[in-house]
Protein backbone atom coordinates (compact mmCIF):
# COMPACT_ATOMS: atom_id res chain seq x y z
CA UNK A 1 0.00 0.00 0.00
CA UNK A 2 2.83 2.41 1.08
CA UNK A 3 5.06 0.91 -1.89
CA UNK A 4 2.42 2.71 -4.21
CA UNK A 5 1.86 5.95 -2.88
CA UNK A 6 4.40 7.32 -4.65
CA UNK A 7 2.96 7.21 -7.81
CA UNK A 8 0.27 10.19 -7.23
CA UNK A 9 3.01 11.94 -6.00
CA UNK A 10 5.26 11.52 -8.87
CA UNK A 11 5.83 13.69 -11.67
CA UNK A 12 3.11 11.91 -13.42
CA UNK A 13 0.56 11.88 -10.95
CA UNK A 14 0.78 15.54 -10.66
CA UNK A 15 0.60 15.75 -14.53
CA UNK A 16 -2.55 14.05 -14.48
CA UNK A 17 -4.07 16.40 -11.78
CA UNK A 18 -2.45 19.27 -12.80
CA UNK A 19 -4.93 20.46 -15.49
CA UNK A 20 -9.23 20.00 -15.96
CA UNK A 21 -8.50 18.39 -19.16
CA UNK A 22 -5.87 16.09 -18.76
CA UNK A 23 -7.96 13.53 -17.06
CA UNK A 24 -10.74 13.52 -19.04
CA UNK A 25 -9.08 13.26 -22.22
CA UNK A 26 -6.75 10.41 -21.01
CA UNK A 27 -10.26 8.81 -19.82
CA UNK A 28 -12.06 9.31 -23.22
CA UNK A 29 -8.78 7.27 -24.83
CA UNK A 30 -9.07 4.80 -22.25
CA UNK A 31 -13.09 4.46 -23.64
CA UNK A 32 -12.50 5.04 -27.13
CA UNK A 33 -9.63 1.83 -27.06
CA UNK A 34 -12.69 0.03 -25.00
CA UNK A 35 -15.32 0.21 -28.23
CA UNK A 36 -11.80 -0.77 -30.13
CA UNK A 37 -10.52 -3.97 -27.88
CA UNK A 38 -14.41 -4.77 -26.89
CA UNK A 39 -15.44 -5.12 -30.97
CA UNK A 40 -11.81 -7.65 -32.04
CA UNK A 41 -12.28 -9.71 -28.54
CA UNK A 42 -15.79 -10.32 -29.52
CA UNK A 43 -15.40 -11.12 -32.73
CA UNK A 44 -13.20 -13.55 -31.96
CA UNK A 45 -15.67 -14.96 -29.68
CA UNK A 46 -19.00 -14.95 -31.76
CA UNK A 47 -16.93 -16.90 -34.08
CA UNK A 48 -15.47 -19.55 -32.05
CA UNK A 49 -19.23 -19.76 -30.88
CA UNK A 50 -20.55 -20.44 -33.96
CA UNK A 51 -22.98 -16.85 -34.55
CA UNK A 52 -20.45 -15.19 -37.20
CA UNK A 53 -20.44 -17.16 -40.91
CA UNK A 54 -16.53 -15.59 -41.77
CA UNK A 55 -13.26 -17.50 -41.90
CA UNK A 56 -11.85 -18.36 -38.77
CA UNK A 57 -8.59 -18.09 -40.13
CA UNK A 58 -8.94 -14.57 -41.69
CA UNK A 59 -11.48 -13.53 -38.39
CA UNK A 60 -8.10 -14.51 -36.29
CA UNK A 61 -5.54 -12.88 -38.20
CA UNK A 62 -7.70 -9.36 -38.27
CA UNK A 63 -8.73 -9.35 -34.58
CA UNK A 64 -5.13 -10.25 -33.09
CA UNK A 65 -3.71 -7.20 -34.13
CA UNK A 66 -6.53 -4.67 -33.34
CA UNK A 67 -6.80 -7.02 -29.81
CA UNK A 68 -3.18 -6.45 -29.10
CA UNK A 69 -3.04 -2.50 -29.90
CA UNK A 70 -5.98 -1.82 -27.68
CA UNK A 71 -4.76 -4.17 -24.78
CA UNK A 72 -1.63 -1.71 -24.87
CA UNK A 73 -3.30 1.46 -25.60
CA UNK A 74 -5.61 0.79 -22.56
CA UNK A 75 -3.49 -0.55 -20.40
CA UNK A 76 -0.61 2.66 -20.83
CA UNK A 77 -4.37 5.06 -20.59
CA UNK A 78 -5.28 3.10 -17.24
CA UNK A 79 -2.14 3.15 -15.69
CA UNK A 80 -2.42 7.00 -15.99
CA UNK A 81 -5.96 7.50 -15.03
CA UNK A 82 -4.41 4.94 -12.02
CA UNK A 83 -1.53 7.51 -11.37
CA UNK A 84 -4.04 10.36 -10.79
CA UNK A 85 -5.78 8.74 -7.31
CA UNK A 86 -3.45 6.08 -6.41
CA UNK A 87 -4.44 5.75 -3.54
CA UNK A 88 -8.43 5.96 -3.64
CA UNK A 89 -8.20 3.40 -6.13
CA UNK A 90 -5.87 0.85 -4.05
CA UNK A 91 -8.41 0.80 -1.80
CA UNK A 92 -11.20 0.41 -4.76
CA UNK A 93 -13.17 -2.99 -3.87
CA UNK A 94 -14.32 -2.53 -7.33
CA UNK A 95 -10.90 -1.58 -9.19
CA UNK A 96 -9.36 -4.99 -7.23
CA UNK A 97 -11.95 -6.93 -8.53
CA UNK A 98 -11.38 -5.49 -11.95
CA UNK A 99 -7.38 -5.90 -11.97
CA UNK A 100 -8.03 -9.71 -11.10
CA UNK A 101 -10.84 -9.82 -13.42
CA UNK A 102 -8.29 -8.27 -15.86
CA UNK A 103 -5.57 -11.02 -15.02
CA UNK A 104 -8.03 -14.37 -15.15
CA UNK A 105 -8.83 -12.48 -18.70
CA UNK A 106 -5.27 -11.84 -20.06
CA UNK A 107 -4.43 -14.98 -18.78
CA UNK A 108 -7.22 -16.93 -20.75
CA UNK A 109 -6.53 -15.04 -23.87
CA UNK A 110 -2.99 -15.49 -23.87
CA UNK A 111 -2.80 -19.65 -22.46
CA UNK A 112 -6.30 -20.86 -23.73
CA UNK A 113 -8.24 -19.32 -26.30
CA UNK A 114 -5.54 -17.98 -28.70
CA UNK A 115 -3.16 -21.08 -28.74
CA UNK A 116 -6.62 -23.14 -28.97
CA UNK A 117 -7.54 -20.44 -32.15
CA UNK A 118 -4.37 -21.97 -33.85
CA UNK A 119 -5.59 -25.02 -34.72
CA UNK A 120 -9.00 -24.45 -34.43
CA UNK A 121 -10.65 -25.00 -37.52
CA UNK A 122 -14.25 -25.34 -36.98
CA UNK A 123 -17.06 -24.85 -34.10
CA UNK A 124 -17.08 -27.33 -31.06
CA UNK A 125 -18.13 -27.71 -27.45
CA UNK A 126 -15.05 -26.81 -26.52
CA UNK A 127 -14.70 -23.91 -28.86
CA UNK A 128 -17.98 -22.41 -27.52
CA UNK A 129 -16.89 -22.73 -23.79
CA UNK A 130 -13.90 -21.12 -24.48
CA UNK A 131 -15.63 -18.13 -26.10
CA UNK A 132 -18.35 -18.05 -23.84
CA UNK A 133 -15.92 -17.92 -20.57
CA UNK A 134 -13.73 -15.06 -22.87
CA UNK A 135 -16.87 -13.13 -23.20
CA UNK A 136 -18.27 -12.92 -19.40
CA UNK A 137 -14.13 -12.37 -18.18
CA UNK A 138 -13.93 -9.14 -20.30
CA UNK A 139 -17.80 -8.40 -19.58
CA UNK A 140 -16.89 -8.58 -15.62
CA UNK A 141 -13.66 -6.28 -16.39
CA UNK A 142 -16.05 -4.07 -18.17
CA UNK A 143 -18.72 -3.75 -15.18
CA UNK A 144 -15.88 -3.63 -12.45
CA UNK A 145 -14.60 -0.80 -14.98
CA UNK A 146 -17.67 1.33 -14.66
CA UNK A 147 -18.33 0.42 -11.07
CA UNK A 148 -15.02 2.56 -9.80
CA UNK A 149 -16.37 5.35 -10.64
CA UNK A 150 -20.12 4.67 -8.77
CA UNK A 151 -18.03 3.65 -5.69
CA UNK B 1 -43.00 24.45 -26.02
CA UNK B 2 -39.98 22.46 -25.92
CA UNK B 3 -38.62 23.74 -22.22
CA UNK B 4 -41.81 22.83 -20.94
CA UNK B 5 -42.14 19.30 -21.88
CA UNK B 6 -38.72 19.04 -20.50
CA UNK B 7 -40.10 20.32 -17.34
CA UNK B 8 -42.66 18.18 -17.34
CA UNK B 9 -40.44 14.62 -17.80
CA UNK B 10 -38.24 16.43 -15.27
CA UNK B 11 -41.04 16.42 -12.21
CA UNK B 12 -42.66 13.15 -13.69
CA UNK B 13 -42.45 10.06 -10.90
CA UNK B 14 -40.53 7.80 -13.59
CA UNK B 15 -37.63 10.45 -13.86
CA UNK B 16 -37.84 11.36 -10.17
CA UNK B 17 -37.59 7.63 -9.33
CA UNK B 18 -35.10 6.85 -11.62
CA UNK B 19 -32.72 10.15 -10.35
CA UNK B 20 -32.95 9.35 -6.80
CA UNK B 21 -32.55 5.22 -7.16
CA UNK B 22 -29.18 3.64 -5.59
CA UNK B 23 -28.87 1.56 -8.35
CA UNK B 24 -31.14 1.32 -11.04
CA UNK B 25 -29.30 4.63 -13.33
CA UNK B 26 -25.83 3.01 -12.26
CA UNK B 27 -27.01 -0.43 -14.20
CA UNK B 28 -28.51 1.33 -16.95
CA UNK B 29 -25.38 3.85 -17.24
CA UNK B 30 -23.38 0.46 -16.97
CA UNK B 31 -25.24 -1.18 -20.05
CA UNK B 32 -25.05 2.41 -21.92
CA UNK B 33 -21.36 2.08 -21.40
CA UNK B 34 -21.17 -1.60 -22.26
CA UNK B 35 -23.18 -1.45 -25.28
CA UNK B 36 -20.02 0.73 -26.79
CA UNK B 37 -18.43 -2.88 -27.21
CA UNK B 38 -20.89 -4.09 -28.85
CA UNK B 39 -21.77 -1.28 -30.83
CA UNK B 40 -19.47 0.98 -31.81
CA UNK B 41 -16.96 -2.09 -31.39
CA UNK B 42 -18.34 -4.04 -33.88
CA UNK B 43 -19.03 -1.19 -36.52
CA UNK B 44 -15.26 -0.52 -35.96
CA UNK B 45 -13.84 -3.94 -37.43
CA UNK B 46 -16.76 -2.94 -40.38
CA UNK B 47 -14.68 0.26 -40.80
CA UNK B 48 -11.17 -0.81 -40.47
CA UNK B 49 -12.51 -3.52 -43.72
CA UNK B 50 -13.81 -0.81 -45.68
CA UNK B 51 -10.59 1.41 -45.43
CA UNK B 52 -8.58 -1.91 -46.20
CA UNK B 53 -6.84 -1.56 -42.32
CA UNK B 54 -8.20 -4.95 -41.90
CA UNK B 55 -9.77 -8.13 -42.48
CA UNK B 56 -8.57 -7.64 -46.22
CA UNK B 57 -8.96 -11.58 -47.11
CA UNK B 58 -13.00 -10.77 -46.17
CA UNK B 59 -15.31 -9.54 -48.59
CA UNK B 60 -16.74 -6.57 -47.70
CA UNK B 61 -20.35 -7.69 -48.43
CA UNK B 62 -20.12 -10.46 -46.33
CA UNK B 63 -19.07 -8.15 -43.44
CA UNK B 64 -22.37 -6.39 -44.05
CA UNK B 65 -24.44 -9.39 -43.75
CA UNK B 66 -22.33 -10.99 -40.43
CA UNK B 67 -21.14 -8.24 -38.78
CA UNK B 68 -23.34 -5.48 -39.38
CA UNK B 69 -26.70 -7.12 -37.44
CA UNK B 70 -24.76 -7.79 -34.19
CA UNK B 71 -24.07 -3.78 -34.63
CA UNK B 72 -27.78 -3.71 -34.89
CA UNK B 73 -28.39 -5.07 -31.71
CA UNK B 74 -26.25 -3.06 -30.09
CA UNK B 75 -27.37 -0.23 -31.64
CA UNK B 76 -30.73 -0.96 -30.01
CA UNK B 77 -29.20 -1.45 -26.60
CA UNK B 78 -27.20 1.67 -26.67
CA UNK B 79 -30.19 3.90 -27.86
CA UNK B 80 -32.61 2.51 -25.00
CA UNK B 81 -30.19 3.00 -22.30
CA UNK B 82 -29.62 6.35 -23.31
CA UNK B 83 -32.73 7.38 -23.66
CA UNK B 84 -33.20 6.30 -20.14
CA UNK B 85 -30.04 8.28 -18.70
CA UNK B 86 -31.83 11.33 -20.59
CA UNK B 87 -35.08 10.96 -18.97
CA UNK B 88 -33.08 10.22 -15.72
CA UNK B 89 -32.25 13.89 -16.00
CA UNK B 90 -33.97 15.60 -18.91
CA UNK B 91 -33.11 19.36 -17.76
CA UNK B 92 -29.26 18.72 -17.01
CA UNK B 93 -29.28 16.33 -20.73
CA UNK B 94 -31.40 19.05 -22.72
CA UNK B 95 -29.45 21.78 -21.73
CA UNK B 96 -25.72 19.74 -22.11
CA UNK B 97 -24.28 21.36 -25.13
CA UNK B 98 -21.81 17.81 -25.03
CA UNK B 99 -25.21 16.20 -25.52
CA UNK B 100 -26.09 18.52 -28.31
CA UNK B 101 -22.91 18.20 -30.17
CA UNK B 102 -22.78 14.60 -29.62
CA UNK B 103 -26.64 14.70 -31.23
CA UNK B 104 -25.19 16.46 -34.57
CA UNK B 105 -22.35 13.99 -35.11
CA UNK B 106 -24.17 11.21 -34.74
CA UNK B 107 -27.05 12.60 -36.86
CA UNK B 108 -23.90 12.69 -39.32
CA UNK B 109 -23.11 9.01 -38.79
CA UNK B 110 -26.63 8.12 -39.66
CA UNK B 111 -26.71 10.61 -42.73
CA UNK B 112 -23.18 8.53 -43.71
CA UNK B 113 -24.44 5.37 -43.07
CA UNK B 114 -27.60 5.78 -44.60
CA UNK B 115 -26.03 6.89 -47.93
CA UNK B 116 -23.47 3.72 -47.85
CA UNK B 117 -26.71 1.65 -47.82
CA UNK B 118 -28.04 3.27 -50.47
CA UNK B 119 -24.70 2.92 -52.39
CA UNK B 120 -24.32 6.63 -53.21
CA UNK B 121 -20.51 6.68 -51.84
CA UNK B 122 -18.00 6.62 -54.54
CA UNK B 123 -15.35 5.14 -52.29
CA UNK B 124 -15.81 2.83 -49.73
CA UNK B 125 -12.68 4.10 -47.86
CA UNK B 126 -14.59 7.88 -47.44
CA UNK B 127 -17.43 5.97 -46.32
CA UNK B 128 -15.54 3.87 -43.58
CA UNK B 129 -13.25 7.25 -42.54
CA UNK B 130 -16.24 9.47 -41.63
CA UNK B 131 -17.79 6.34 -39.52
CA UNK B 132 -15.19 5.78 -38.20
CA UNK B 133 -13.80 9.32 -36.92
CA UNK B 134 -17.98 10.26 -36.47
CA UNK B 135 -18.40 6.98 -33.96
CA UNK B 136 -14.96 8.05 -31.69
CA UNK B 137 -16.04 11.52 -31.72
CA UNK B 138 -19.39 10.21 -30.10
CA UNK B 139 -17.98 8.43 -27.50
CA UNK B 140 -15.62 10.95 -26.45
CA UNK B 141 -18.65 13.84 -26.42
CA UNK B 142 -20.29 11.10 -24.36
CA UNK B 143 -17.56 11.48 -21.72
CA UNK B 144 -17.41 14.59 -21.60
CA UNK B 145 -21.40 15.17 -20.72
CA UNK B 146 -20.39 13.45 -17.42
CA UNK B 147 -18.30 16.81 -16.58
CA UNK B 148 -20.07 19.86 -14.97
CA UNK B 149 -17.96 22.95 -16.67
CA UNK B 150 -19.90 23.73 -19.17
CA UNK B 151 -23.17 23.18 -17.15
CA UNK B 152 -25.66 26.38 -16.89
CA UNK B 153 -24.91 28.30 -14.42
CA UNK B 154 -21.58 27.50 -14.00
CA UNK B 155 -19.58 28.66 -17.37
CA UNK B 156 -19.21 32.21 -18.29
CA UNK B 157 -19.05 31.44 -21.88
CA UNK B 158 -22.07 32.79 -23.62
CA UNK B 159 -21.19 30.56 -26.55
CA UNK B 160 -22.01 27.51 -24.21
CA UNK B 161 -24.92 29.42 -22.88
CA UNK B 162 -26.29 29.93 -26.30
CA UNK B 163 -25.42 26.67 -28.09
CA UNK B 164 -27.13 25.60 -24.36
CA UNK B 165 -29.50 27.44 -24.66
CA UNK B 166 -29.88 28.00 -20.45
CA UNK B 167 -32.45 29.80 -19.23
CA UNK B 168 -31.38 33.56 -18.64
CA UNK B 169 -31.73 33.71 -14.46
CA UNK B 170 -29.58 30.49 -14.22
CA UNK B 171 -26.35 32.12 -16.43
CA UNK B 172 -23.33 33.08 -14.35
CA UNK B 173 -22.96 36.12 -13.38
Amino acid sequence: MKGIQWLEASWLGAWMNGSTWVFPVVESVHLVFLALLGGSVLLMDLRLLGVLDLPMAAVARGTKVLTRLSLVMMIVTGFLLFASETRLLFENAAFQWKIGGLMFALGHMFLVRDPFVRRCESVSGKSRWIALVSILLWLSVAVFGRWVGFS
Amino acid sequence: MIPGFVQFLQDSPGSIALRESLYLYSITETVHVLSIMLFVGTVLMFDLRLLGFSFREIDWNLMVKRVLPWSRIGFVLIVTSGIILFYANPERMFHSVWLRIKLMVLLLAGLNAFLFHLKAHRRIRVAGAVSLVAWIAVIVLGRMIAYSWFDCGRTDSLFVQNVAQCPVEEAAE
